[in-house]
């Protein structure tokens, strides 16, 4: 599903490059949940970001279902990322201005989903993750446990293949944390593919595969 | 889709209240300003246009002298030798006050027009009563307005009745017409016959007794064929130049549509419109609307770290740029069309203001007429467009991996922003500069000495009193000289500001005509005009001697005046026997000319009464009472010379109450943006000030620290406005002939009062920033 070859990421300053992924090779197989884990500064954010094609490498190649994504355009990526990939971020990352209802409807109209389809699509992540009740709070009125949820209900309402999830813990209590743990598990159970970043070794271990940066390289 | 970017573009919009207010009521200001301005555009360009002909309808033009005065003659060698010409007509406005009267009810009236019975052909003219073609027929007829016919008929059927005018002359009213409309150009309350003699209102000669050289100057206006191509027709028209000799050489026109604003000719009857004026306001639209736009791009740069981090989600959820680019367009569009309901409130309060100050009777009705209203329409979404589209490209143009970093803590702005900024500020002070020396000016030439004594001298018009009557102003002018209150009375033919008499000096070689006042023996004190040169007058010279200005004096190269006489005017011409101090008789925007002042016992077209100070209202009630015994059927008509003085810059005080009024709006919308930018800014340095103040910092110096980024950009404003306001004032002052200087202290002020303005608006913020409790900000972060 993703394959990087000789993948690379650094800025440059005034002749000094500083480099935050070093010749990154690595195969991602459709199906999989790998943990990156890494302390901080190791490359770990960065490296999700240019798979969920948010971010583009310095130099190497970067090939998504053997499509070249480092040859696409903005177009084509938005198009990519937008059919494809789902995103959890460690502090959510709610339109604070909508309500979870609107929050989670929001990809779908993106991609030109019909009104009724939405209805039923936004009903239904609702009803699963048990938030019935909570759709027309603002962010602001949800705990952080919920708050995740509803981003998680985001990421995957318009059916992704892959969700990459950058600490999707990090802010959360431990039971809230382990829900969410077991949430991404049976998503992937389910066929996703998931990658997520994370500190904990625990929550590293809800992956099948485990791969460590450090100053940017992958120790396996 | 659409319907959903609406609904959160609502509430994004309602998210933010200070943010709403500050652009809807900045927007709704500009909006006000923009649709006042265009109201007043519109009017000044429909001047004429009502009339069904107007496309075809030209007036004459003697290019070689650019003048629109052609004898009248000329317009039936037109008519008669050039098909193109369907029809021609004279026309003549009469330019002063003239009384007309049916039995016991007189009233002056100001306009009445000459005209031929073509004038009714060309010309839409509606008739409310009377036959409207040839409505003049005979040369004693007249046709009155309605207003005139309800004030000296009242209910009265006029048609076939007789009025009076300058209680000699018998006219039969023929026809009422509608009042010409405010768009009008040409305006008349009485409309005569031109074929009667006492109608020709001018008439020029190079030997009275040569009556070939005798001209009667009018105003010529053709109405050529639908199809005709007029500059084909001139030049048709100048080929056959013979046939125009000797009255023009060469000829030009200009259509009636554009004779209002384009008209440069001299000799003009009509009414004209001050460009300069109109370009001025749609500048200043202009500008108030940038400013709006510029505060709106400036606030939504100043949310950008919480407009970033939206975008930047929507990016990763799927949105495209051009999604992104919507939603900031589809908000700005939203603001601007509640700001433009806002504005029309605020227009409908405003209007009868700037009415005041343009002296006229806009009606916001002209906006809902087509094409306007689509007009409208449109302008309000393209405001709309353009307000949203810089910051919607310059956000949506971020990687949105970026658009989710932390806001930055310092109060670091954009190049792009500070420059937006620098521009508000220095609009701002070049309107204050601009004002400032626009008020100068008009106070230097107000209280400039003008060569002799204007407040409380009063002018009379006595120009309806005939010679039958004459001794009636002597009765008059006894009855003044008596009482307690009048320093002094002096009877005028003409007088500073009314002077129509123009002689040459008939001395050789000096062929500049001198203007000419008829005087009596009090007139230089009343006036306190002074004698520089010569010797007393003496009772004897009344009819023999005249006094001269200086300017003429060194125009005839005098020494002494020795032997000096005028030349004209009588047969063996006047002795000179004095000199008299140069004072302005004419427009304060030309430099006196050579003026000849003739002593003779006869005037009476003017009485001039200097009023004791302190006493004039006891004697303009006496005036009044005196006035009624001797002229019953007359309403007392007089103007104090300082109003004149004040009347001639008329204009300049509408320029500056209007420049005054927009510079004023232009500042407030500045000072409203800045407010918005100062409140986002302090909110974004929040946790900035909260470090410092941990480390030590005191209120004291954070509030300088937070003010000095405004005062920086202030003094780079200044530094821009300064030689562009002087530049632009140099070029207005040109004009004068007597200027004021722009001084050191205009631009102290200007200077001064933006700092005041922007430390004003700014300092609250800085100040409430500065005492917050640092820890509050700290563990907001």
């Amino acid at each position: 599903m993703i394959k990087l070859k000789n993948l690379e990421k650094y800025y440059t300053n005034k002749f000094v490059k500083t480099f935050v992924l070093r010749n990154i090779n690595l195969e991602i197989r459709e199906g999989e949940f790998l943990s990156v884990m890494g302390p901080s500064g190791s490359g770990k954010s960065t490296l999700l970001n240019i798979i969920g094609m948010l971010d583009t490498p310095s130099s190497g190649e970067y090939f998504f279902y053997d499509e070249p994504v480092h040859k696409k355009s903005e177009k084509q990526l938005t198009e990519l990322h937008r059919n494809h990939i789902g995103f959890v971020f460690q502090s959510y990352h709610l339109i604070d201005e909508l309500t979870v209802y609107e929050n989670i409807e929001m990809p779908l109209l993106y991609q030109k989903v019909k009104a009724g389809e939405r209805k039923g699509r936004v009903a239904e992540i609702l009803d699963r993750f048990n938030m019935v009740a909570k759709k027309d709070l603002f962010p602001n009125q949800l705990s952080g446990g919920q708050q995740q949820l509803a981003a998680i209900g985001r990421a995957i309402i318009g059916n992704p293949k892959l969700i990459l999830a950058d600490e999707p813990t990090g802010n959360l209590h431990t039971d809230q944390g382990k829900e969410i743990m077991e949430l991404l598990k049976k998503l992937n159970q389910e066929g996703t593919t998931i990658i997520q970043v994370t500190h904990s070794a625990e929550n590293a271990k809800y992956g099948n595969r485990i791969i460590k940066l450090s100053d940017g390289w992958i120790e396996e | 889709m659409f319907t959903n970017n609406i609904r959160f573009a609502i509430r994004n919009i309602l998210k933010n209240k200070v943010n709403l207010y500050i652009n809807v009521f900045g927007f709704a200001f500009s909006i006000a300003v923009f649709l006042l301005i265009s109201i007043y555009l519109i009017h000044e360009n429909s001047f004429d246009k009502y009339h069904i002909k107007a496309d075809n309808i030209y007036r004459l033009i003697d290019s070689e002298n650019n003048s629109s005065k052609i004898d009248y003659r000329v317009s039936e060698i037109l008519r008669t030798n050039f098909p193109e010409v369907n029809n021609s007509c004279i026309v003549q406005i009469g330019s002063q006050a003239i009384s007309i009267a049916h039995e016991n009810n007189g009233l002056f009236i100001n306009n009445i027009m000459s005209v031929d019975n073509r004038f009714f052909e060309i010309f839409s003219i509606p008739f409310l009563d009377g036959k409207s073609v040839n409505p003049l027929p005979t040369i004693n007829s007249a046709v009155i307005s309605e207003s005139v016919a309800k004030m000296i008929f009242g209910t009265e059927n006029p048609i076939g009745k007789e009025i009076l005018l300058r209680n000699n002359l018998p006219l039969i009213v023929s026809g009422v017409i509608n009042d010409f409309p405010k768009n009008s150009s040409m305006k008349a309350d009485l409309i005569v016959n031109a074929e009667n003699d006492n109608f020709k209102f001018s008439f020029t000669c190079g030997d009275y007794n040569d009556k070939k050289s005798h001209r009667y100057p009018v105003n010529i206006y053709l109405e050529v064929n639908e199809n005709a191509d007029v500059s084909l027709l001139m030049k048709k028209i100048n080929n056959h130049s013979n046939l125009f000799q000797p009255y023009v050489k060469s000829f030009d026109v200009i259509s009636l549509e554009k004779m209002y604003l384009e008209d440069t000719s001299i000799g003009a009857d009509t009414l004209k419109g001050n460009p300069y004026l109109l370009n001025l306001m749609l500048t200043i639209a202009i500008i108030i609307l940038s400013l709006a736009i510029i505060n709106y791009i400036n606030l939504s740069l100043a949310r950008q770290s919480k407009l970033n981090k939206q975008s930047g989600i929507k990016k990763i959820i799927g949105a495209s740029r051009t999604d992104i680019v919507l939603s900031f367009l589809i908000e700005s569009v939203l603001v601007t069309t509640l700001a433009f309901f806002v504005g029309i409130i605020l227009l409908v309060i405003g209007l009868p203001i700037f009415n005041d100050i343009v002296k006229n009777s806009l009606n916001i009705n002209v906006l809902l007429q087509f094409p306007y209203s689509i007009i409208l329409v449109l302008f309000i979404l393209l405001f709309g467009l353009f307000s949203g589209i810089v910051p919607a490209i310059l956000i949506s143009s971020f990687q949105p991996i970026n658009m989710l970093g932390r806001a930055s803590i310092t109060r670091r702005k954009s190049p792009f922003r500070n420059a937006l900024t620098v521009f508000q500020f220095s609009v701002s002070i070049t309107l204050i500069f601009c004002i400032t020396v626009i008020y100068k000016q008009i106070s230097f030439v107000k209280h400039k000495n003008i060569g002799f004594e204007k407040e409380q001298l009063l002018r009379i018009d006595g120009s309806f009193i005939e010679n039958s009557n004459s001794s009636n102003a002597l009765l008059l002018l006894g009855k003044f000289k008596q009482f307690h209150g009048i320093n002094n009375v002096s009877l005028t033919n003409g007088a500073p500001g009314k002077i129509t008499n123009h002689l040459g000096f008939g001395v050789e070689g000096k062929d500049q005509l001198a203007s000419i006042i008829y005087v009596d023996s009090t007139f230089l004190q009343t006036f306190k005009i002074k004698q520089i040169i010569g010797r007393d007058l003496l009772d004897s010279d009344i009819g023999k001697a005249c006094m001269i200005n200086k300017k003429a004096y060194e125009y005839l190269g005098w020494n002494n005046l020795e032997n000096k006489r005028f030349n004209n005017g009588r047969p063996s011409g006047y002795e000179v026997i004095g000199v008299v101090d140069d004072f302005n008789f004419a427009s304060l925007y030309q430099p006196i000319e050579p003026l000849c002042i003739i002593f003779q016992s006869t005037n009476k077209q003017y009485i001039n009464v200097s009023i004791a100070k302190g006493k004039l209202q006891e004697t303009m009630a006496y005036i009044n009472t005196a006035w009624t015994e001797v002229f019953p059927y007359y309403p007392l008509k007089y103007q104090f010379y300082d109003d004149w003085v004040d009347l001639m810059f008329r204009n300049e005080e509408k320029l500056a109450k209007t420049v005054g009024l927009f510079a004023l709006l232009a500042i407030c919308i500045s000072s409203i943006g800045i407010l918005g930018l100062a409140i986002f800014t302090t909110e974004n340095s929040k946790k900035e000030i909260g470090i410092r103040k941990v480390y030590g910092a005191k209120v004291k110096q954070l509030i300088v620290m937070l003010n000095l980024d405004y005062i920086k950009w202030v003094v780079v404003s200044i530094i821009i406005a300064f030689p562009i306001g002087w530049l632009v004032m140099e070029d207005w002052l040109e004009d004068f002939t007597y200027r004021t200087e722009i001084s050191w202290w205009v631009f102290a002020l200007a200077g001064v009062t933006a700092l005041g303005i922007a430390l004003f608006t700014v300092s609250f913020q800085s100040y409430k920033a500065a005492v917050a409790n640092p820890v509050d900000s700290l563990r907001n972060e």
